[in-house]
């Protein structure tokens, strides 16, 4: 087992606490009611630089982005041009995903700052984040959702890359349109497609 | 020998001599133009314009050596489907690369759909909601001179155009510098061409009302016209070369150079019509004009000369050289007044006149231009002086107008390309104007991605370090264009990084936040913002310097002539109120200084101590006779102030902005010179000669010598 990173935790911890975490949405990272439905490379088998996973998680059904890339920013920055591009201003939502943007340019430079911070340290050059957006418990149409940053210590395992520690960066409560249009475009550009276990779930209220 | 007594001797040798002195003035003339037209070069280049020896400058310079020019101009392609644009911009790039003046394309990573698809990136420069396609062109100019990108973007033009991108659907449209630079020269020239016209009718216009001929105004255009000829001609020997600011100098030359024709026809119709009874000749008339007006033309000139050589010391090359030649036209334009335009009258007069005499400032009965002298005694009220000082003043002590150093703002409100590039940037990380860095080693080249990633101001960047990404599964790079990768990594080894800002970078807050950050990571940084704004810094810094500098040698030059204090403060408080008052004015209509207007202080300058310097030697002459000295001296200020606004006001309505404001700038400037000169200045004259009655008494009354008669 090969340990990918050794994060100075302890100052991350304090940076973390330092910027508050707006708006806690019941989405705490909690791996023990964790069911993993459906897992994907990306951006591609060939060229690893994360994975995406769907999970269930309780009631909620949980999309996660694990990151780990020397080229962290690089990577963030795509998927800030892709929610530039598929949220414009006149779409529902629109509103989230300039938050969702805002968030995840400060985790990221958390992240980074941490890495490079504990640079010497790290047998690892790569940069690790994860993402999750939340989908539940549910009520009828009705839907909890929400999204959260954490800075990850990743680890290789029999089963994939297991998350060892998770910091959370940000918790935020986000529309549930926004969170379910989120996981449908990321399920299908990682999957390819929408996975059916996830069935009406990610469908317009 | 008096100045007065040299140049009636001038003006009577001229008209003496009338065949011989027009000769030699014009093949003067004509021996100028054909030296210009071998040894005269047009540099058209913006960074002719300033030093090539300083440090941005040579930076810049250094870097289109190494890298190829950051002047780039950028195909946008617009349309909704995303598949028809892929297809117009893989048709368009082999296309580009074989256009003339193209050094290199950044249009696509040419890799196939699977690999792209694996590695995660895109295969086109996109706006984030993929109806924009930009493909990068780079000129194989790389130091910016128009007459080598003006063929290079009508080249692109062509290709656009024989692209056939209608039939996807898909508009296609150029923006980026080298593309504002041919806007800017065919709105100059589409402007200058039909309101030219519309100046010259006005100005002739204003001639026949004026002067009821057109006879003598016409030949106080031609010797304007052969002044200019010789102007040409001291341009070709200093500095041998027009830039894109000092081509200007005959346009300013006209506004000013015929002034001086105007005062002496005048003043010759006025001698003319007043000694008829006498039957003065037309001959004897203007040796008496010339000499009568030879203090006030000499020192309004030498003043006018003088605001135009302190641009000499404003530090950008530009200003410098415009003020160098306009400084000199403007002396050539009056030696030509004394010397050449006397003979011309003299040959235009008719012949067989009749040799009366008559007497230097003879006192001469009110006529129909004392009509106009006439309105002006009755419009000068204490009150309305009063109000007008007060307003002035008021606009002195105003905020101002401020300097708006934004470029797309001198553009056609209509322009395309400003339309283009403003779309760009809001709706892509990416733009025409970036900033560009060199390190000497790969390493440092990774690091300062990393940190211009990090920074808010900065929407994207491109270094060496993409092609990291572009490797095949075993690791291998894949191919990428030549050209690609020598704007990225120099034959020298070094590399190049290039920071886009986050916004629009041409909105002043955005551009200096953008820039402070850059030059906070690497002093050296340079790119067209960087330059751009140590252009616009320079400038403001000439308006400053041109401003106080011309102040001063203004007051020194009106003090050499009227050596009284009191005398001297009458003659420029017209200028310095004028000042004031555009101040306040140009705030008050929303109008800001921009760099062109830099060339209409000079002139403003010039036309108002023009004004002022006439009215106090006219009125000294009369004896503080004020009706006497309107119906003279102030309808020639009036008729000058006229003609100036009558000839650069029509470019206020111009489609570019910046020759507008310029048009606004000048004719707001004379116009609030002409009010203060025929409303204001009259009061205080008045007030000086209640308080001063002696120095009027002290005058030495004209020679009542009697001028030899003249064949």
């Amino acid at each position: 087992m090969r340990k990918l990173l050794v994060l100075p935790w302890l100052s991350l911890l304090f940076v973390a606490a330092a910027h508050g975490s707006p708006g806690a949405a019941g989405n705490s990272f909690d791996r023990q009611h964790e069911e993993p439905v459906r897992r994907a490379y990306i951006p591609s088998d060939d060229r690893v630089h994360g994975e995406l996973r769907l999970l269930r998680r309780g009631d909620s059904w949980v999309l996660q982005t694990a990151l780990w890339s020397k080229r962290l920013r690089r990577g963030v920055q795509r998927i800030d041009k892709k929610e530039r591009y598929y949220w414009r201003p006149e779409n529902e939502g629109y509103a989230d995903s300039e938050r969702y943007r805002q968030d995840l340019a400060r985790a990221k430079q958390l992240v980074v700052e941490a890495f490079e911070d504990g640079a010497e340290e790290n047998d690892d050059p790569r940069q690790q984040l994860l993402i999750e957006f939340v989908l539940g418990p549910c009520d009828g149409k009705r839907c909890e959702a929400s999204y959260a940053l954490y800075a990850v210590e990743l680890e290789e395992g029999d089963e994939g890359w297991a998350i060892q520690r998770a910091t959370p960066i940000v918790e935020r409560a986000a529309s549930s349109a926004y969170v379910r249009r989120a996981m449908r475009i990321q399920a299908e550009e990682g999957f390819g497609e929408v996975p059916a276990e996830i069935g009406g779930a990610l469908d317009v209220e | 020998m008096t100045l007065t007594s040299v140049c009636r001797r001038l003006a009577t040798l001229s008209v003496s001599r009338p065949r011989t002195t027009v000769l030699i003035g014009a093949l003067l003339a004509l021996v100028a133009v054909a030296f210009a037209a071998k040894g005269l070069r047009l540099e058209t280049s913006n960074l002719d314009l300033i030093d090539g020896e300083l440090e941005p400058v040579r930076a810049f310079r250094d870097f289109a050596d190494e890298f190829g020019t950051t002047n780039l101009l950028v195909v946008v392609l617009e349309g909704e489907d995303e598949s028809a644009l892929a297809t117009a911009a893989r048709r368009l790039g082999p296309l580009l690369r074989r256009s003339p003046g193209v050094r290199a394309v950044l249009d696509r990573l040419e890799l196939d759909a699977e690999t792209l698809d694996s590695l995660g990136v895109d295969e086109f420069l996109m706006s984030y909601d993929h109806e924009l396609f930009f493909l990068f062109v780079q000129p194989d100019e790389p130091h910016a001179s128009l007459d080598k990108l003006a063929p290079f973007v009508e080249g692109v033009q062509a290709t656009l155009a024989t692209a056939d991108l209608d039939s996807l659907g898909v508009r296609a449209g150029l923006t980026g510098l080298p593309q504002y630079a041919v806007d800017d020269r065919d709105a100059v020239r589409r402007d200058i061409t039909v309101l030219s016209g519309l100046a010259a009718f006005l100005v002739a216009t204003l001639f026949v009302l004026g002067f009821r001929t057109a006879k003598r105004p016409l030949l106080a255009l031609l010797t304007l016209l052969i002044a200019t000829g010789w102007t040409v001609g001291v341009v070709t020997l200093v500095p041998g070369h027009l830039t894109l600011l000092s081509a200007f100098f005959a346009s300013i030359l006209f506004g000013l150079g015929i002034d001086f024709g105007i005062h002496v026809v005048a003043r010759v119709e006025e001698l003319r019509r007043d000694g008829a009874a006498t039957g003065v000749t037309e001959k004897e008339a203007v040796v008496t004009a010339v000499s009568a007006l030879a203090p006030a033309l000499t020192t309004s000139a030498a003043t006018t000369a003088a605001v135009f050589f302190s641009m000499l010391a404003s530090g950008f090359r530009g200003f410098e050289e415009l003020g160098l030649i306009a400084g000199a036209g403007v002396l050539l334009c009056l030696i030509a007044t004394i010397v050449l335009l006397p003979a011309l009258l003299a040959l235009g007069s008719q012949r067989g006149e009749s040799p009366t005499r008559v007497s230097v400032g003879a006192r001469t009965t009110p006529s129909r231009s004392s009509r106009l002298g006439n309105v002006l005694v009755r419009l000068c009220r204490p009150a309305v002086a009063s109000v007008i000082v007060g307003l002035a003043l008021l606009g002195a002590l105003s905020e101002g107008p401020g300097f708006d150093s934004d470029y797309l703002n001198l553009q056609p409100r209509d322009s395309e390309t400003v339309r283009l590039e403003r779309s760009m940037v809001e709706r892509s990380d990416l733009s025409p104007q970036f900033a560009a860095f060199v390190t000497d080693d790969r390493d440092e080249a990774e690091e300062l991605t990393d940190r211009l990633l990090d920074e808010e101001t900065v929407g994207e960047v491109h270094s060496i370090v993409d092609l990291d990404e572009l490797v095949d599964d075993d690791g291998e790079p894949l191919p990428v264009a030549e050209s690609y990768r020598r704007s990225l990594e120099s034959a020298a080894g070094r590399y190049a990084v290039y920071a886009y800002p986050e916004g629009d970078v041409w909105e002043p807050t955005i551009r200096d936040r953008f820039l402070e950050r850059m030059q906070a990571i690497d002093a050296d940084v340079t790119g067209m913002p960087v330059l751009g704004r140590f252009m616009v810094e320079r400038t403001h810094r000439a308006l400053r310097i041109t401003a106080g500098l011309g102040s001063i040698v203004l007051l020194l030059f009106v003090f050499a002539d009227l050596r009284r204090p009191a005398l001297v403060l009458l003659a420029t408080a017209p200028t310095f109120l004028t000042v004031g008052a555009l101040h306040g004015l140009l705030r008050l209509i929303g109008v800001s200084w921009n760099p062109i207007d830099i060339m209409a202080l000079p002139i403003v300058l010039g036309i108002a101590v023009d004004d002022g310097v006439h009215l106090v030697h006219r009125f000294l002459e009369e004896r503080g006779d004020l009706r006497r000295t309107l119906a003279g001296a102030g309808r020639s200020v009036v008729l000058t102030s006229l003609t100036t606004v009558a000839a650069f006001g029509s470019l206020a309505l111009a489609s570019h902005r910046g020759l507008r404001s310029f048009a606004i700038v000048t004719s707001l400037g004379v116009s609030t010179a002409l009010v203060l000169s025929t409303l204001v200045l009259p009061m205080l004259l008045l007030a000086y000669k209640r308080l001063r009655p002696a120095v009027l008494d002290a005058v030495p009354k004209p020679e009542q010598t009697v001028l030899p008669r003249l064949s």
